[in-house]
């Protein structure tokens, strides 16, 4: 975990919370962390978690690798950008240039990326690989409902769509050996897709922006998620890993969940 | 099944023989697109076809519908748009769609008109065991086939398209049109605009371009993927279902909408019921009387 003044996100207007668990598995693989920092004299929060090839070896040293240098690199990017939408994609850039260096070691590994930058009372977002950012929000009180922002880079979604294109045939998509994989990760030379947000999405009061690895989708439902947000970022993160571990599912996956609330504000409707 | 196309032209005589067999819902929503083609400059090629105004028209079963078009200062009307057989909503879906032709290169107006009509036809098409994900990659294949069969050359179209079924929302996009959600009065976009901007920023991230070149390149808002375009085609689209509630608005609109209207005045207006919104979103943006107004298209799609 990286976290560099976690407090100081308090202290403007998020709250965070946000839990891990090693699973059934012999090492934990994710790695997750926040930041502050200033932008154009105006505070902004990041917010980062990356999830480890556990079936490459080295995994883990890439995903710390990740996120410890988003963390630790946030203010140098945020002084060199111009433009807040471009923060989170040099910082993935370089943040991939730095893990690929182990794979010039002969040490190859790869992990998935997810970060959100937040500013006032707007948001951007980053993708690679098949983590996923979750947006939910209150339409009744303390009834909250959920949204996938991202999308996860899955090699079976590409070939059905090429297939579909008219590039390659449909027995062909579907055969591929290699259907499961990720078709995007960080460690590669250079990042082969990456999904992000040109525009940033404004967060309202009582919002919850989830960042999470697929030890907590593949075991807890949407639904499940979306009930656990009807408390404060902390208390829902802990309340998700401790149900999942209860769940005792064989071969649970690292988990680790990252929840970004605004502060002391639970409002049922806008802020207009 | 009866589609629902406008381009700032009627229909067609064959449209309107299957019009006046199609159901008296689907006659109304005829009655409410063609008013709407009076708003813009040119004569429609065929007269409005009167209906009984009284007839709930505007959301059938579980969807209300707002839509609103306008050429805007243009003289020829490139958008088209189109939303499929409101009376099977329960049981293939509701299908709504757009194409902004490329303005800059010739006949975008067909271009749109044609990748609209045969995402439409295609719809219909569809067999009942089909996943909702697969009926987007087909309605888009077959707009795309649409227009390399026509003799239509150096054109283009931007392509949106949302199908709801059983509450639930899959979405596919090539260019920079834009579909959004509405949600307790935030909106978020849903896709990703295919522009060169994308590109540019990531050379600037790699050190290979400086960041102030990259965000005043003047090719920053070109499309970068199109219906048309002799090369692979870059698709968005989501792979999981969006699960809608009530109140939910889904929201696809052209350039000449989101780059006319702030957020958070359009957020503001959203807050209508669909058609009043869609009209009011209209209305606001030629107030402006902007001489480069561009043609402006939005459908509006309120789960009940």
């Amino acid at each position: 975990m990286g976290f560099k003044d976690p407090e100081a996100a308090e202290s403007f207007c998020w709250a965070l919370g946000y839990a891990q668990n090693i699973g059934a598995r012999q090492q934990q693989q994710d790695c997750l962390g926040a930041a502050t920092g200033s932008f154009q004299g105006k505070p902004v929060l990041l917010a980062v978690l990356a999830d480890g090839m556990g079936g490459m070896k080295n995994g883990a040293e890439f995903s710390r690798i990740a996120v410890s240098f988003h963390v630790n690199h946030l203010q140098r990017i945020l002084d060199e950008c111009s433009a807040l939408p471009n923060v989170l994609l040099k910082l993935a850039v370089q943040a991939n240039d730095e893990a690929h260096k182990i794979y010039e070691e002969d040490r190859p590994g790869g992990t998935t990326l997810i970060s959100a930058l937040f500013s006032e009372d707007r948001f951007y977002t980053l993708s690679v690989g098949d983590s996923r950012i979750c947006l939910f929000r209150e339409i009744q009180a303390h009834r909250y409902v959920p949204l996938q922002l991202n999308r996860e880079h899955l090699l079976g979604a590409a070939l059905d769509e090429r297939a579909w294109m008219g590039d390659i045939s449909f027995d062909d998509a579907k055969n591929n050996m290699f259907r499961d994989s990720l078709n995007s990760a960080i460690g590669d030379r250079k990042i082969r897709h990456i999904d992000r947000t040109l525009n940033s999405t404004r967060f309202l009061g009582g919002d919850r922006l989830v960042l999470m690895s697929d030890g907590i989708y593949r075991s807890y439902s949407e639904m499940e998620l979306a009930r656990a947000m009807d408390s404060e970022p902390k208390e829902a993160a802990d309340r998700i890993v401790e149900d999942i571990c209860r769940k005792k599912i064989p071969h649970q996956d690292n988990m680790s969940i990252l929840i970004i609330g605004r502060k002391q504000e639970r409002k049922g409707t806008a802020d207009v | 099944m009866f589609n629902l196309l406008s381009q700032g032209v009627g229909l067609s005589a064959a449209g309107r023989t299957g019009l006046i067999a199609a159901a008296i819902i689907g006659i109304a929503l005829v009655f409410f697109l063609t008013k709407r083609a009076r708003n813009i400059k040119e004569t429609p090629k065929t007269a409005p076809i009167s209906a009984p105004a009284s007839t709930a028209a505007s959301g059938h079963r579980g969807i209300q519908i707002g839509n609103a078009q306008h050429i805007g200062s243009r003289t020829d009307q490139q958008d088209s748009f189109g939303i499929s057989d409101i009376n099977k909503i329960n049981s293939t879906g509701l299908l709504a769609v757009i194409g902004d032709g490329m303005g800059g290169l010739s006949n975008g107006a067909a271009y749109s008109k044609t990748a609209v009509q045969a995402a439409l036809k295609s719809f219909g098409d569809e067999k009942p065991e089909e996943k909702d994900e697969a009926t987007l990659l087909r309605v888009l294949k077959r707009a795309r086939e649409a227009i390399e069969a026509s003799n239509l050359k150096d054109g283009g179209t931007t392509f949106i398209a949302a199908l709801i079924h059983d509450r639930q929302l899959h979405f596919v996009s090539v260019g920079d049109s834009r579909i959004c959600l509405m949600r307790n009065g935030g909106l978020i976009q849903l896709n990703r605009e295919h522009v060169y901007g994308r590109e540019l920023d990531d050379l600037a991230a790699r050190g290979l371009l400086s960041e102030e070149d990259a965000l005043s390149d003047q090719q920053r808002a070109a499309i970068t993927s199109y219906l048309g375009m002799p090369d692979r085609l870059e698709v968005d689209r989501n792979i999981n279902a969006i699960p809608l509630f009530s109140g939910d608005k889904i929201v696809l609109m052209t350039d000449g909408i989101y780059n006319r209207i702030a957020e958070e005045a359009l957020t503001e207006l959203l807050r209508q019921a669909p058609m009043a919104a869609a009209e009011a979103i209209q209305s606001k943006i030629l107030e402006e009387n902007n001489p480069d107004q561009d043609n402006l298209t939005i459908i509006i799609l309120e789960v009940e």
